[in-house]
């Protein structure tokens, strides 16, 4: 799964979107992308943690360390400048992918066949 | 415990498990499944620690440059702070640049010439004169006889009036041996310049300054050839000196000397045997690989030589010394620029003093940040970058603003310090002075910028987040860091003020000095004579004198009289021999020969005999009158009146005729300014003039008049004009201009220096100000609650002006003890005062007393304005 281009780029889209309204910390990722999908897409924390820090060191994300709303400890990741401006090429290639999918139809509907 | 991955990854394993808690999973299992979640833990610990490894190393990497754009973006959300730090470092880096600038062009930047360092000045100095130089046969000795000189140069700088085309003008120029810019290493920059030998006599040759190719000549490439018309002669242009190029002396010509023997016309052939005229300035080469000791062995043998072949004329005392040249024209200028670099050094360090002061304030306003950055894992060291980084983007700005204003100070300076300077220095901002104005931003940037670092971040994080008791122990030692700053400034404001005082007290002394002749309503002019050549002494006499009586005539002229040169000139040097005291040692005399009623004209008084009279002509008996220092010198039982005496220039001795009898005694004028000893100074009279004496062929009209002096100096050339329309008028000096030639250098130094000092005394004001501003800001509860409690209004001013007043106080002190140690410094330079002068002293005790008096009590009268239900609400 970690090699499959196509998972990873989607798990940076994912990421981005989440923190694109507000940081957040490691685990609230995970949660908001699971509950925002009604659990398809459980993103296990072996990968999520590296992707985060992968992506940290990219300069799409920065950290730092703050509190929660209960009060603990946590580290919070936020978009960066450049992260934003990936957020949005990667909104646009999707996009076009999405539509280049639609566009291709099925053999069975198309003909009179 | 400060492992950040271990850190989030637990965070995330705690998150968990209290989810599933809060689903009813036992804690200690949802635990185990919180940790199963990850696979293998240990192994996505490991992978995401590689990351955040490489993550620091590369942010280690890129750290200066991202804490200086880190610097630079807290320093400009801080405009007003910014602002005033390098507003204040480019006053102390500028004004430091500036005179740097000057020290390095004039005492480290080598003369202009090849290996300057191998160029020496020959001097001979016997018990009369330390600073005698050689007479001609003398150097053509050192020249044939010395094999430690490469090469040696003779020279004497004289005044000439040129003419042709073009308005007349006067110029120095020198006279040379035809090797001098070979012996110097320097190459003309167009023609050849001089050949290698001496010229025959009759035959002139010059080599002309760029300064006058360009003036005259238009820059003619082909001006090699074309001639030069001075002093009613023509002299063929041979080359141009490189520009800039004016040594000795600022000349604008250099004129080839037959026999090499420059200015000798008077002893014609005779020139190279001449052991007994001490006006050549002779400078040598040593030869390579030959050291100035090495030189100096050599010649202390030719001395020895010539006390031995030579006993009367070259002294049986006398001997040869050698200075190195760089030395011998930096002379007595090295003082006071070294003192000036010293005023500026402790500018820079008052100023270097504020910053950090202001710095400080910034880290108590800032001290939550750093707090907040400190509890978040920030290192310290880190910190410390940040603060340092902060500092070097001030010091950069301040300094490279602070080059800026330096360019503009020496531009402005240029004008009042080039008459000072021994050769033509072009001052400017080279590299030496760049990389210098570098060195000193960046060592300023450390100084004002480690202790509010080491403060910063020395500070517990906990206490400085929530301001509670810790904040207020932490600034103690802030507020003690501070009270030894301001001290320091005011330390070494006190140092400068001091220093300024002393000398403005001795510029008045020199000022009150008598100068032995009367100042007020006197103009001296010069005036140029270009056929002077053709004429004998007693015609130029009569010429001078027709002259004369055409500009009395003009309205508004009192008295007039000629003379050869400025009141404030030195005059030509002479050896004086006594008749009946046929054993003295030959002594060099000051010589001045003057129209009649010069004494009467200049307002110097007669002690003795008479002044000289319209009778004394060419063929009557020559008479001279001498000073009271020359007087008292030779004639010490008061009989000078009526001795006979005879210099070099009156002609041999052998004959009666040559002898001249003293008739009158006059009062030493101070020729050299008020400070300096009068020297023994014979006058004569103008008609008895000797012919080709030097000093040139111009006489010095002194005039004094009631009226303006603008139109009356009009009138003067315009006489001058319809006599002679190709005699230049110029160097006209009004009385104050010939004060300001005596005080020209004190001046320039006391200017700059009190410069210096006010600049010290507002920025250690500031310091004062700022530290009881801040005190009484960060006190504001404290004294509200006083004032709720009844404190007087005056009470409270009291209680904040003590605080401010306290380190000042100290600071003043310490000041007094630095400056009363170090008082040597400026001793060489003072003048009619000491340097433990009791009223400067006080003075500058009471006005930086005031000054702290002041500044304490502006802020602390805001603190008693508080309104006290305010201060302890806002708390």
């Amino acid at each position: 799964m970690g090699g499959n281009d196509l998972f990873t780029g989607t798990l940076e889209l994912l990421v981005l979107r989440v923190l694109e309204s507000e940081p957040m910390h490691g685990f609230g990722v995970g949660r908001i992308l699971r509950e925002s999908s009604s659990g398809v897409l459980d993103v296990a924390e072996g990968v999520l943690y590296p992707a985060l820090h992968r992506m940290e060191n990219r300069g799409l994300l920065s950290s730092d360390w703050g509190r929660t709303d209960a009060g603990r400890r946590a580290k919070f990741y936020a978009l960066t400048a450049a992260g934003a401006q990936r957020l949005d090429e990667m909104e646009a290639d999707w996009a076009r992918f999405r539509g280049a999918v639609a566009s291709v139809r099925r053999p069975a509907e198309g003909g009179a066949s | 415990m400060n492992d950040p991955v271990r850190d989030e990854l637990e965070f995330h394993i705690e998150e968990r498990a209290r989810e599933l808690m809060a689903q009813g999973v036992p804690a200690r299992e949802a635990r185990r499944r919180a940790e199963a979640a990850f696979g293998d833990l240990g192994e996505i610990r490991r992978e995401v620690g590689r990351l955040q490894r490489t993550r620091e190393r590369r942010r280690s990497a890129s750290g200066l440059g991202e804490s200086l754009r880190g610097g630079l973006r807290a320093l400009v959300r801080r405009p007003r702070y910014s602002a005033l730090v390098v507003g204040t470092l480019a006053l102390g880096i500028g004004a430091t640049v500036a005179i740097f600038s000057v020290v390095d062009a004039v005492l480290f930047d080598p003369l202009p010439f090849a290996e300057p360092d191998r160029l020496v000045r020959v001097w001979e100095s016997d018990a009369e004169r330390p600073n005698r130089n050689p007479a001609p046969a003398d150097f053509l000795d050192l020249r044939e006889r010395v094999a430690a000189f490469a090469a040696v140069t003779a020279y004497v700088p004289r005044g000439a009036s040129v003419t042709g085309d073009g308005a007349p003008e006067r110029i120095r120029f020198a006279h040379v041996s035809a090797d001098f810019f070979q012996t110097l290493g320097v190459a003309p920059a167009v023609g050849g310049g001089f050949g290698p030998a001496a010229v025959p006599e009759g035959e002139r040759v010059a080599v002309i300054s760029h300064g006058l190719w360009t003036r005259r000549y238009g820059r003619d490439p082909a001006v090699v050839g074309r001639t030069l018309e001075m002093n009613g002669a023509s002299y063929e242009i041979v080359g141009v000196a490189p520009e800039h190029f004016t040594f000795p002396d600022r000349v604008s010509a250099w004129v080839a000397a037959p026999y090499d023997i420059p200015a000798a016309d008077f002893f014609g052939s005779d020139a190279p045997t001449v052991r007994d005229a001490w006006y050549h300035t002779v400078v040598a080469r040593l030869a390579p690989g030959v050291s100035i000791d090495v030189a100096g062995d050599q010649v202390a043998a030719l001395g020895a030589d010539l006390r031995e072949r030579h006993p009367e004329t070259f002294g049986t005392d006398a001997a040869f010394r050698l200075v190195p040249l760089g030395a011998d024209q930096v002379g007595d200028l090295g003082t006071p620029l070294l003192l000036l670099l010293g005023a500026t050094g402790l500018v820079l360090l008052i100023v270097a003093v504020n910053v950090a002061n202001l710095a400080l304030v910034q880290a108590a306003d800032r001290a939550k940040e750093w707090g907040v950055r400190l509890a978040l894992g920030a290192a310290r060291t880190r910190i410390l970058a940040l603060v340092l980084a902060e500092s070097a983007a001030l010091a950069v700005a301040g300094g490279a603003l602070g080059t800026a204003l330096a360019w503009l100070g020496v531009r402005a300076l240029q004008p009042a310090v080039a008459p000072l300077l021994p050769v033509t220095t072009s001052l400017g901002l080279d590299a030496t002075v760049l990389g210098f104005a570098l060195i000193l931003s960046l060592g300023v940037a450390v100084a004002f910028g480690v202790v509010p670092a080491v403060v910063a971040s020395g500070r517990d994080p906990g206490s400085a987040i929530d301001r509670g008791a810790g904040a207020r122990a932490g600034s103690r030692l802030e507020r003690r860091v501070r009270d030894v700053l301001v001290g320091a400034e005011v330390a070494l404001a006190v140092v400068l003020v001091l220093g300024a005082g002393l000398l403005l007290r001795s510029l008045g002394s020199v000022r009150a000095l008598d100068l032995g002749f009367d100042l007020e309503g006197l103009t001296a002019l010069s005036v140029g004579f270009p056929d002077a050549e053709v004429l004998e002494p007693d015609a130029q006499s009569a010429h001078w004198g027709e002259l004369g009586r055409r500009i009395e005539a003009l309205p508004g002229v009192e008295t007039l009289a000629w003379g050869q040169f400025m009141p404030t000139e030195v005059g030509a040097g002479a050896g004086l021999r006594l008749r009946d005291r046929p054993t003295e040692p030959d002594v060099s005399v000051r010589w001045h020969s003057v129209s009649d009623a010069y004494f009467e004209a200049v307002g110097i008084d007669m002690l003795q005999g008479r002044a000289f009279e319209p009778t004394d002509r060419a063929e009557t008996e020559r008479v001279a009158v001498v000073n009271e220092t020359l007087a008292r010198r030779f004639f010490p039982d008061g009989d000078a009146v009526g001795q006979w005496v005879n210099t070099g220039l009156d002609g041999r001795t052998d004959d009666d005729w040559n002898w001249v009898r003293v008739v009158g005694v006059a009062r030493d004028l101070r020729n050299l300014g008020p400070e300096r000893p009068a020297e023994p100074m014979l006058y004569r009279p103008m008609a008895q003039q000797p012919p080709g004496v030097v000093g040139g062929p111009r006489a010095v009209l002194h005039l004094r008049s009631g009226s303006a002096v603008g139109p009356l100096v009009e009138a003067v050339r315009g006489v001058v004009r319809d006599v002679d329309p190709n005699a230049p008028v110029d160097e006209v000096r009004h009385e104050a201009e010939m004060v300001g030639d005596y005080l020209a250098g004190r001046e320039l130094v006391l200017t700059l220096v009190s410069g210096f000092a006010a600049l010290a005394l507002l920025l250690g004001a500031l310091g004062i100000y700022g530290l009881t501003r801040h005190a009484v800001q960060r006190r504001t509860r404290e004294i509200g609650v006083r004032m709720a409690i009844g404190a007087a209004r005056s009470e409270v001013i009291g209680l904040m002006v003590r605080q401010g007043l306290a380190p000042a106080a100290v600071g003043l002190a310490v000041g007094l003890a630095v400056a009363a140690a170090s008082t040597r410094v400026i001793e060489s330079r003072l003048f009619g005062v000491t340097a433990l002068d009791p009223l400067t002293w006080g003075s500058v005790a009471l006005l930086l007393g005031s000054v702290a008096v002041v500044a304490t009590w502006i802020p602390a009268r805001q603190a008693a304005s508080i309104d006290p239900v305010e201060a302890i609400r806002g708390e």
